[in-house]
């Protein structure tokens, strides 16, 4: 019967709101201890100063605007999942959106803690705000850094209004199941939302126009955050190839967070049963061809590099090959584009422990791969006797791994009290499947 | 004249096809007014659902005055907020330029070709704020009113309800046809 298979849905999602498991609260623990750490390192940079960290003439752009791209790009694949997905009508991603969603907030909450850490004078962050001031100054609308703030506080405040619609139908449901403070809670959360069809309507038709304008934005933000380096000369950088490079590369790391969080949540939530195999082997599909076209941007690099016969052009891409960044650059290559062709094997593919694996991989190569652009081409720009090497102080990798654990947190409290499936685009599927039997 | 007093009458489901049938005969059998319930989105049922009785906004009585259907006005006012995005932001790249006409490199303080970033980011902007806070609106989320007094929470969980409005007359005749399309439950609010 119909009404056994909804129900079981709600009583799986809804009982992963419980009471924690013990695995869930140590790990929970371990994050705010990274974030501790954070913290108390950001203090030591506010306290002394930039002079802290490895940054220097001439590479002034270092783990921080590294983290900065890495982060915003991992923020892509939720609204790529939910939006694009959706307008495409793909059936898989009903499941994993909800987290994807999520991971998209947080990712770009923690992103947009970096510039403010790059910054140096932190309190002087609000000079780059369109405000009107004494001094008629306004930010310079032609630089591609205050583009930067605008695709980037369009991109979290749209992703937050797609998110927490697509949730009031789900905390409506939750609400209507709970009790006491939680039914209280529920209700302000729900904005008294009632599962009518003149409700259903409108609320079609508002969830469509958000897919349908946060669609653009997916691609623009992540060729904005491109334009901070292909608006300069630099060479390694003043490249058109990078805002489809970088976009790519985005949902490329984005797929393989969402990978990465989803194995083991699943299993500490008990949703095995809606989580299933299938939802991972058609995001490891995606990420060959992600991976193919990261690969392809790697090849076109290094081609135009030569075919243009630029010199320095030339003397960029053989130092990034063989230099000092030489061993990133090629663990950058093998991770993001050799690894990911591992999953046309059916078998890696649906092998959760290869799928794992393969996200935190892909990470790492991502990194690797924004810190090689970014590092890289200052380090190595147009005059020999300006070149300089940049190597990643404790502050800063203190900083990164508070981060790392400032995400993690707010992940990890939000599947707590929050439904982590969407309920209602299961059921629809549900139901959809029974029609068709 | 003396008003007729509507009475409510509210049937569940388990089966969604017998939902949707109880839907189909309520259309035809001359009910007044109802309401659908479910946990699944239920937009695709407006053919089965009765035109809107009470207007919320002149918008939408003209879109179904003119079209016959229930149509949500939600889209239009997510397409006003876009194009006020786009103007606003740039008017204000352009506007902000001319405040401060600090000339660099011979060239004008006004650039267009870079506003576009800025006017196409507020598109966005303004075009999904407005879409959100027009579905909070029209689908009365925030400035309504709570649940109406038939709503079972089971119908955000694993139930199909319907609640029709008729006249006393009627209600026998609408238990009887709920009855008939496969309720598991039909009473009398």
């Amino acid at each position: 019967m119909a009404n056994g298979v909804l129900r079981e849905i709600d009583d799986l999602i809804i009982g992963s709101l419980d009471r924690p498991s013990r695995g869930y609260l140590i790990t929970l623990g371990v994050c705010f201890l990274m974030l501790v750490i954070g913290v108390a390192a950001y203090a030591v940079q506010y306290f002394l100063g930039m002079g802290v960290t490895g940054l220097n003439v001439p590479v002034s752009w270092g783990t921080y605007i590294t983290n900065f791209v890495w982060w915003i790009g991992i923020a892509h694949s939720g609204t790529l999942i939910s939006a694009i997905l959706f307008l495409f009508r793909t059936k898989w991603r009903n499941g994993i959106n909800r987290a994807a969603e999520a991971m998209t907030l947080f990712a770009i909450m923690t992103a947009g803690l970096f510039p403010l850490i790059h910054l140096g004078r932190v309190w002087v962050f609000y000079w780059i705000l369109p405000y009107p001031n004494w001094r008629y100054l306004w930010p310079n609308f032609k630089s591609p850094l205050v583009w930067d703030v605008v695709a980037v506080t369009t991109y979290f405040t749209v992703s937050l209004l797609f998110f927490y619609l697509g949730l009031i139908p789900d905390l409506g449901t939750v609400r209507d199941r709970s009790e006491g403070w939680r039914k209280k809670l529920y209700s302000i959360l729900a904005f008294g939302w009632t599962p009518s069809w003149d409700k259903w309507r409108h609320y079609a038709r508002g969830y469509l126009a958000l897919a349908a304008l946060a669609t653009p934005l997916v691609i623009s933000v992540h060729s904005v955050v491109s334009w901070d380096f292909a608006m300069s000369i630099n060479p390694g950088w003043h490249t058109t190839i990078f805002a489809p490079y970088f976009v790519a590369g985005a949902i490329h790391s984005g797929l393989a967070m969402v990978i990465t969080l989803l194995i083991p949540l699943r299993k500490v939530l008990k949703l095995e049963r809606i989580l299933s195999l299938y939802y991972f082997e058609q995001m490891a599909l995606l990420l060959i061809l992600t991976g193919s076209i990261v690969g392809y941007a790697y090849i076109v690099e290094v081609f135009m590099a030569w075919y243009s016969g630029d010199i320095f052009e030339r003397q960029f891409n053989v130092i990034r090959a063989t230099g000092p960044y030489g061993p990133f650059y090629w663990a950058m290559v093998f991770l993001n584009v050799i690894v990911p062709m591992t999953l046309f094997w059916k078998k890696l593919r649906t092998n959760w422990t290869w799928l794992f694996i393969i996200g935190i991989l892909i990470n790492v190569g991502m990194w690797f791969e924004r810190f090689v652009i970014i590092v890289g081409g200052l380090a190595n720009n147009f005059v020999p006797s300006s070149w300089g090497i940049y190597a990643p102080r404790l502050v800063e990798g203190c900083i990164s791994l508070g981060s790392l654990g400032l995400f993690l947190l707010l992940f990890l409290s939000f599947v707590k009290f929050f439904p982590s499936v969407p309920m209602g685009e299961l059921k629809d599927v549900a139901l959809e499947g029974m029609e068709e039997e | 004249m003396t008003a007729v007093v509507l009475r409510k009458v509210v049937g569940k489901f388990e089966d969604f096809d017998a939902f949707k049938r109880a839907l189909g005969s309520l259309q035809v059998s001359g009910v007044p007014d109802y309401e659908a319930y479910g946990p699944v989105n239920l937009d695709e049922l407006g053919p089965l659902m009765p035109a809107r009785m009470i207007p919320r906004s002149f918008k939408e009585t003209v879109v179904e005055i003119l079209t016959g259907r229930n149509v949500s006005p939600v889209r239009g006012v997510a397409t006003v907020g876009a194009i006020t995005g786009l103007c606003l932001f740039f008017y204000m790249a352009v506007a902000t330029s001319n405040i401060y006409k600090l000339i660099v490199g011979g060239k004008p303080p006004v650039s267009r070709v870079p506003y576009v970033v800025i006017a196409y980011e507020g598109t966005i902007l303004l075009g999904a704020i407005a879409a959100f806070v027009a579905t909070l609106y029209y689908a009365r989320l925030i400035f309504g009113r709570q649940a109406m007094p038939e709503y079972d929470p089971r119908f955000s969980g694993d139930l199909f309800g319907v609640g029709a409005s008729c006249a006393p007359e009627q209600v026998e005749s609408t238990m009887e046809l709920l009855r008939n399309a496969g309720a598991v439950e039909v009473y009398e609010y």
